[in-house]
């Protein structure tokens, strides 16, 4: 396939101090492709992660981003004010704890329109509009638009985390256990929802999850991770029903019922 | 492989090794066959012998252990035993379908939505999708009133129903069925087995696996017999 990837990464370490946390991955993401990485907790997904969105810089190896306007950045070698751009108009992150993600204090509709007015957006009209969609799209009502995130439930904040990054059409977000903690029912909302931005607008995406049923209804390609390693990668499918390394075989044959 | 033909599997086996349990187990051993636009080919034998195997290796969903699966993909030939994900991604969307015996979805997706789903995908304009996907659904029985629901709140034969019309709805030059009719009632395996019928006319290369004499006997113009699987190595 000639079609280049949004986003690559080759060699990627981080040890927090003695201890590796992320140890030689190499990766390339797709437009419109959903990568999952699956692992158990401490097996380095979020460490992963925040190197992959340029939240935290790798002791060893290169991130490279191909920008919208076309050019391939290095991003962990560009400069900070750059980079802080991109985080708040072409890539998206959702954190696990939607506390970490969201503004607490300032009302739903500021949160989402934030990242619109920060990219250059000058009517509060239009941003508080685009909020009001954004709402709808992820199923708020539209008369919470006014309240702030302390008042929401928890599924709730997950959903208006979702909605703040995705509201100015990022080309690539970072989702860190998306639906964990939340009720089966928003589960399946939020599923679908990252489904859909994806097939709809071409979002690409690395999904960090320990959700085997998540990643196979959501992801393209799957990458398993051990020990800070990525030890087993292919097709989302094939990895889940005819894995080949030993610990995947473990890990899809501990989980509870059918993933 | 000729240039008529859809599918050609080389001397295709599969072991399925379990690190954990310390174990090898054989599924298909030397299995070839060579199949031509338009036909259809039955694989049967006994439960366990490797028939949902094989059919996995032709899909991309299991990694065969050696031989090759040749198929003619976008006017070339993709080898899928050697195919990176993204090529058999694309060979998923362009050429190969498939029907398994269960429909696996995301919770909340309209039953409509799934079967335009493959379309919309290939470029159809989003209201002509929906419109191909409709009378396919009213073709096989499915109430209308049902479209707009997610399948998961289906009965089983319904279910199944909608999983055909996924897998036949793009026209896709190979289609994969496993089981496809397998709880069907009878006037619905009569439509299915049409479906594939007209699938076939229009040159698809059909594999399948059909428990139902009857279904077999309507569509299949060769069989491939798979034998016995020998016992689990040491």
């Amino acid at each position: 396939m000639t079609e280049e990837p949004v986003l690559s990464a080759a060699g990627l370490s981080k040890s927090y101090g003695a201890v590796p946390a992320v140890r030689d991955v190499s990766l390339e993401l797709y437009p419109s492709e959903i990568l999952g990485v699956v692992g158990e907790s401490g097996s380095g997904k979020t460490t992963l992660l925040k190197i992959l969105a340029g939240h935290l810089a790798p002791d060893s190896g290169e991130v490279f981003y191909r920008a919208a306007e076309g050019s391939l950045l290095s991003l962990h070698r560009i400069p900070e004010s750059r980079r802080r751009r991109l985080a708040r108009t072409e890539l998206g992150f959702v954190f696990q704890n939607p506390e970490d993600g969201l503004r607490m204090k300032i009302s739903a509709g500021g949160n989402i329109a934030e990242r619109p007015l920060a990219s250059g957006l000058r009517s509060f009209a239009e941003a508080r509009a685009a909020a009001l969609r954004w709402l709808e799209k992820v199923e708020l009502p539209a008369d919470r638009l006014d309240d702030r995130p302390e008042e929401y439930s928890g599924g709730m904040r997950a959903r208006l985390q979702l909605a703040k990054n995705l509201a100015t059409s990022p080309r690539a977000v970072f989702l860190d256990e998306p639906t964990a903690g939340l009720d089966v029912s928003v589960q399946a909302r939020v599923l679908d929802l990252i489904r859909g931005l994806s097939a709809e607008f071409g979002l690409s995406a690395v999904l960090v999850t320990h959700d085997l049923m998540a990643a196979r209804l959501l992801s393209h390609r799957l990458l398993v991770m051990k020990d800070g390693r990525a030890v087993e990668s292919g097709l989302t499918d094939q990895v889940l029903d005819d894995p080949q390394e030993p610990y995947t075989q473990l890990l899809v044959s501990s989980i509870l019922g059918e993933a | 492989m000729e240039r008529s033909h859809a599918v050609a599997a080389e001397k295709v086996s599969k072991t399925f090794i379990l690190h954990n349990l310390r174990s090898r187990i054989p599924a298909l051993r030397d299995v070839s066959f060579a199949l031509p636009f338009g036909e259809c080919l039955a694989v049967s034998g006994p439960s366990g012998a490797g028939k949902s195997t094989l059919l996995r290796c032709l899909y991309g969903n299991c990694l065969a252990s050696s031989g090759s699966i040749l198929v003619s993909h976008l006017g070339g030939i993709l080898d899928v035993a050697l195919a990176s994900p993204r090529e058999i991604l694309a060979l998923r969307e362009r050429t190969v379908s498939y029907v398994s015996q269960f429909l696996r979805v995301i919770p909340r997706v309209s039953a409509l939505e799934i079967v335009s789903a493959p379309l919309a995908k290939s470029g159809l304009a989003p209201g002509e999708a929906r419109e191909k996907a409709a009378a396919l659904l009213a073709r096989l029985n499915i109430p209308s009133r049902l479209f707009a629901l997610p399948p998961m709140t289906f009965s089983g034969g319904e279910r199944q129903r909608v999983n055909i019309a996924r897998g036949l709805v793009r026209e896709a030059p190979i289609i994969l069925l496993d089981e496809p009719t397998a709880s069907l009632d009878r006037a619905n395996r009569r439509i299915a087995v049409d479906l594939i019928v007209e699938a076939k006319g229009r040159g698809a290369a059909v594999v399948g696996i059909f428990h139902d004499r009857e279904v077999q006997e309507a569509l299949a113009d060769h069989v491939l017999e798979l034998p016995a699987v020998p016992c689990a190595e040491g």
